[in-house]
């Protein structure tokens, strides 16, 4: 790929135009940094250092007490034992519910997306209705459903609610790539007698790299960050991570600590930025670089 | 349909079908239970017996719903149009030959990492004018800086935008950077030897072949708008007074705290309309182009 | 099982460390032990027959608040019942849990609430275990102020059980600002707003508001209950009496409200109540509207009431004490470890020495007249005073506005608070039209 990009023309010409882009690019890294910044540094203060009311002030004694307390023990509800206890239930819920959704949207993405059919279209388009509806307006329902099945609160209740609220989104994005895919590809290995599942299976997903892990890592935030869905389908013994940060951070009547409500928001962030850093690898590669000849 | 199908042995109506039965029930279940609340007088426990259409009067007489209604093409404008603008600036520069690719691309996608719970309290936090950026500026000598529009009603709006293009412009940019990524080498060798100027390549032959992709960021987008809660929950609740509502809080606050099932119900029908009316060009030119 | 296998082989591991280790080999052990005690508890728990298990949905979750909850909790284990803690942050998640909870069949034991428009709805739609025959028993009626007793009655049954007791109509105030300033405590509307004038020339902020709309409205109506009074208040809020809208009050309250607003920051918009609380505490601001539970703000700074900070109701010459009540009220539940462990819950929440605990832990008033109240501050004792009072204590409009009316005149306040264009006439119309909907 290197190679490719190497190939093509100087992006961007004369000197002061690749100056310009590069200033661009410094001025937007310092937009895209600084709530970061400020959320870190901040974390880093005593309460006092906060009450002197400049959170953009650099710490005068640093120190990790606020994650310490974020961590373990600030108060949650009877319990004051930070947010470690909901680690690892997000982990249990996070990681099947990306992993089904993820494959459940892109066959059904690529069923739909080679799928020459006005149907095709108007499934897509109901499917995509399913995006506009408040969560809200679903709990009841869905309550209902599955307390009729037996996994109102349960471990597989949540994760089986995580897929199926994600699936709209999940069809929609590999939908909307695979359409762009020459259907030379599918129809070769057709030829040769490969069937619908196993087309996709050895043939269309090895070259969906790029589009797959933009899906995981976009589900990995969703689910990841959901509140509501947790608090309400995952039963009190898989409760995430995010209850008891939202109980932290958004409690209203307490005393407000800000430096440890930073430290808890970083703390529940740090895998999801971990997943990021680790996936921005596979962006380098894509399906120009794999499959479709040079 | 399908003698084109079933020649090749190309089976997807199953999984198809499997699928579209398991959203039917969900989705279009919820939407008819919704339906049918909005009909009645429930408060917080659902009551099933029907008044008629009194919510919608109700809810088209209440001048917040009014305000948030317009607060949200407001915002949706702006926020979508930065978005998109910004984040595929930012996916054709990543794709170009610069220098630590990497580590910009990170740095612009972390904030999807972020939930936009905490988005909305670290702008909150930002942009306050005694503790923040305006304190900052301020306190290194510029004494008459002012930035104060998280705490005015005719600018607070812009706000919440600013914060979104912030969290969602990296969403765009990795969609936007995965196809550009699957374009064909021959594709650019045609483009270099024919000698187009870039910026005309990019308008008029990459991105035109990439519709799909873009409308799938900007039906992303768009749900985010209509559902959008948790940024504005965090960073203005809705405030100074009720500049900053949107149609989703106003939903959620009437569900459960202010036991209104049948309010909420009502605008959550209007909201899914809206998006449909919305949706209506995209799909029109998905059908056309289509069949 | 697994973990007293565990258990087991660091144990048997044990016989062959050194005596350096010896210590390290002991803690272990201890917590070892205890994590084995906990486990045979925890099952003695699930199958014993009279194990009582209340499942509590409940949002204190802030450290005071917590401290208050383990206050019950302590009193409720020492008793013998097992409790699950069912947290989230605020009221309107709670009341989101507990509700599709119900609709799924698997209810909570007990909420925490407050006897608002959502105890009512649950309760008339018979999802709330009525105490009627333990009230009866106890003498838990005569314990109450009577409108206590009442918020908790729907259709004649007893479908709450109070934990303690807030008010909202108060102003919280700065005594080294006002000592400076040489202000005493206003005893009259005029004297406040004449205060204000001068902190405000002595360059404070005069009255610190928190710019959210809960906070805005509870501004308008204790202005209303300045005026107004109890009797007034009652025919306003509780009656809806069309007559009451038509007072020469009314439009008064609005004049206040917005007087109150030319006094306030900049940064006020947004701001929480308790950043705004900490306002007065350091002395930047002179006074602050809020509910009682701002004291614990103070106390958390380490100020004493009547030495640093001080406190009022809002100044009138007809008392008044607006309370909204913390609650829990007991969905019904089948099995019967869970409905043992909601009587054992209830006792345990009306026992005097538990209320009185939880009052002087949380900043609150304890909502039986028989507590002792000999530890409270001088802020608390106020309360008690007012509480004990015939017809000072009225119900704030958080609890007593049926269906979404209290929503809808906190909208109605902010818009009125941020929009100077608004006019008082067209305030008082829109607040009629919002008492006056069915």
């Amino acid at each position: 790929m290197t190679s490719v990009v190497a190939r093509r023309q100087p992006a961007f010409g004369p000197r002061a135009a690749r100056i310009g882009l590069y200033v661009f690019l410094a001025v937007s890294a310092i937009f895209f940094l600084l709530p970061l910044l400020l959320v870190i540094m901040n974390s880093l203060k005593p309460m006092e250092e906060i009450r002197q009311g400049n959170l953009l002030a650099l710490p005068i004694n640093p120190n990790f007490d606020a994650w310490v307390s974020a961590w373990q023990s600030a108060c949650t509800g009877l319990d004051c034992a930070g947010v470690r206890p909901g680690l690892w239930n997000s982990i249990k819920i996070t990681i099947p519910s990306v992993v089904i959704s993820t494959l459940a949207g892109a066959l059904n993405g690529y069923a739909l997306g080679q799928w020459k059919s006005r149907h095709a279209n108007m499934i897509m388009l109901l499917v995509t209705v399913g995006l506009f509806i408040p969560y809200q307006a679903m709990l009841y329902p869905t309550v209902k459903i599955l307390s009729n099945v037996g996994l109102f609160r349960t471990y597989a209740g949540i994760v089986f609610v995580h897929v199926i609220y994600g699936l709209p989104y999940t069809t929609l994005l590999f939908r909307n790539f695979y359409v762009g895919i020459p259907d030379e590809i599918s129809r070769a290995a057709r030829m040769e007698g490969a069937r619908f599942l196993r087309t996709f299976w050895s043939i269309i997903l090895p070259i969906s790299t790029n589009i797959l892990v933009v899906v995981a890592i976009l589900q990995f935030t969703g689910i990841w960050n959901d509140y509501l869905l947790g608090l309400i389908f995952a039963g009190n013994d898989n409760l995430p991570m995010t209850v008891q940060l939202t109980n932290i951070v958004g409690n209203s009547r307490g005393a407000a600590n800000p430096n440890v409500n930073m430290a808890a928001a970083l703390i529940t962030a740090i895998p999801t930025l971990v997943v990021y850093f680790l996936s921005g690898r596979y962006f380098v590669r894509g399906i120009a670089a794999g499959a479709v000849k040079g | 349909m399908s003698t084109w199908l079933k020649r090749q042995g190309f089976k997807p109506d199953i999984t198809v079908a499997a699928f579209f039965a398991v959203v039917a029930i969900f989705f279009y279940g919820s939407i008819l239970w919704t339906f049918y609340m909005s009909l009645t007088r429930s408060t917080l426990i659902p009551k099933y017996e029907i008044v008629g259409f009194d919510q919608y009067f109700d809810l088209f007489t209440n001048q917040r719903w009014l305000v948030s209604c317009l607060n949200m093409v407001i915002f949706g404008v702006f926020y979508m149009v930065g978005t998109l603008a910004f984040g595929t600036l930012l996916a054709v520069l990543a794709d170009r030959r610069i220098k630590a690719e990497s580590f910009f691309r990170t740095i612009f996608l972390y904030p999807l990492a972020v939930s936009l719970i905490i988005t909305g309290l670290s702008w909150r936090w930002l942009l306050d004018p005694t503790t923040g950026l305006q304190a900052l500026i301020r306190g290194i000598g510029w004494e008459t800086f002012t930035f104060d529009w998280l705490t005015r009603p005719d600018r607070a709006i812009y706000t919440l935008v600013i914060a979104g293009i912030w969290h969602s412009a990296g969403l765009v940019m990795v969609i936007v950077l995965a196809g550009l990524r699957g374009i064909d080498n021959d594709l650019w060798k045609a483009i270099r030897m024919e000698g187009i100027p870039l910026w005309r390549a990019y308008c008029q032959v990459i991105f035109p072949g990439m519709r799909p992709v873009i409308a799938s960021c900007v039906v992303l987008l768009m749900s985010e708008v209509i559902r959008g809660y948790d940024l504005i929950i965090a960073m203005t609740k809705g405030g100074p007074g009720i500049s900053t509502e949107m149609p989703a809080k106003f939903a959620v606050d009437f569900y459960f705290a202010r036991v209104n099932l049948g309010l909420a119900s009502a605008a959550s029908i209007m909201m899914l309309a809206l998006s449909l009316i919305m949706l209506m060009p995209y799909f029109y030119s998905e059908f056309r182009r289509r069949s | 099982m697994r973990q007293s296998s565990g258990c087991q082989v660091r144990e048997d591991r044990k016989f062959k460390i050194n005596k350096n280790d010896f210590r390290k080999g002991t803690k272990m052990n201890r917590k070892c032990l205890s994590s084995t005690m906990a486990l045979v508890g925890l099952l003695a728990a699930s199958t014993a027959a009279f194990a009582q298990t209340v499942d509590v949905q409940q949002y204190w979750t802030s450290s005071s608040e917590s401290k208050a909850m383990n206050t019950i909790a302590d009193a409720y284990k020492a008793r013998g019942g097992k409790w699950i803690d069912s947290p989230s942050a605020d009221f309107d998640s709670t009341i989101a849990a507990a509700a599709s909870r119900i609709a799924g069949g698997e209810p909570p034991s007990a909420v925490l609430m407050t006897p608002s428009a959502a105890m009512r709805d649950l309760a008339s739609s018979g999802q709330l275990r009525n105490f009627d025959d333990f009230a009866a028993a106890n003498g838990w009626q005569k314990a109450m102020a009577p409108i206590v007793w009442d918020k908790m009655n729907v259709g004649g049954h007893l479908v709450g059980l109070p934990v303690g007791i807030h008010a909202d109509n108060w102003v919280w105030y700065s005594k080294p600002v006002f000592e400076a300033a040489g202000l005493e405590e206003p005893k009259t509307l005029d004297e406040m707003f004449a205060a204000a004038d001068k902190l405000k020339a002595a360059g404070h902020t005069a009255f610190a508001v928190g710019g959210e709309p809960w906070q805005e409205v509870t501004i308008l109506t204790s202005m209303i209950i300045a005026l107004g009074g109890p009797e007034y208040w009652n025919e306003l809020f509780i009656k809806r009496d069309p007559e009451a809208l038509k007072s020469p009050l009314l439009p008064k309250a609005f004049e206040l409200f917005r007087k109150v607003s030319t006094y306030t920051d900049p940064a006020s918009p947004g701001r929480s109540w308790n950043e705004t609380t900490n306002m007065v505490v350091t002395g930047k601001a002179g006074m602050q509207f809020m509910g009682d539970w701002a004291r614990g703000e103070f106390l958390a700074a380490g100020q004493v009431a009547g030495k640093n900070f001080g406190c009022f109701l809002v100044p009138t010459d007809k008392p008044a004490y607006a309370i909204v009540v913390d609650i829990f009220a007991f969905p019904l539940n089948k099995d019967e470890d869970r409905i043992k462990g909601q009587t054992l819950l209830a006792e345990t929440v009306m026992d005097p020495a538990v209320e009185a605990k939880i009052a002087s832990v949380k900043g609150s008033v304890p909502s039986r007249l028989d507590v002792d109240t000999s530890t409270l501050d001088l802020c608390a004792v106020k309360g008690v005073k007012s509480l004990a009072t015939p017809g000072v204590t009225v119900s704030s409009t958080y609890d007593a506005l049926p269906g979404d009316l209290n929503g809808r005149m906190t909208d109605l306040a902010t818009q009125f608070w941020t929009d100077p264009s608004m006019t008082v006439e067209a305030g008082v119309k829109s607040l009629g039209d919002i008492l006056q909907t069915k």
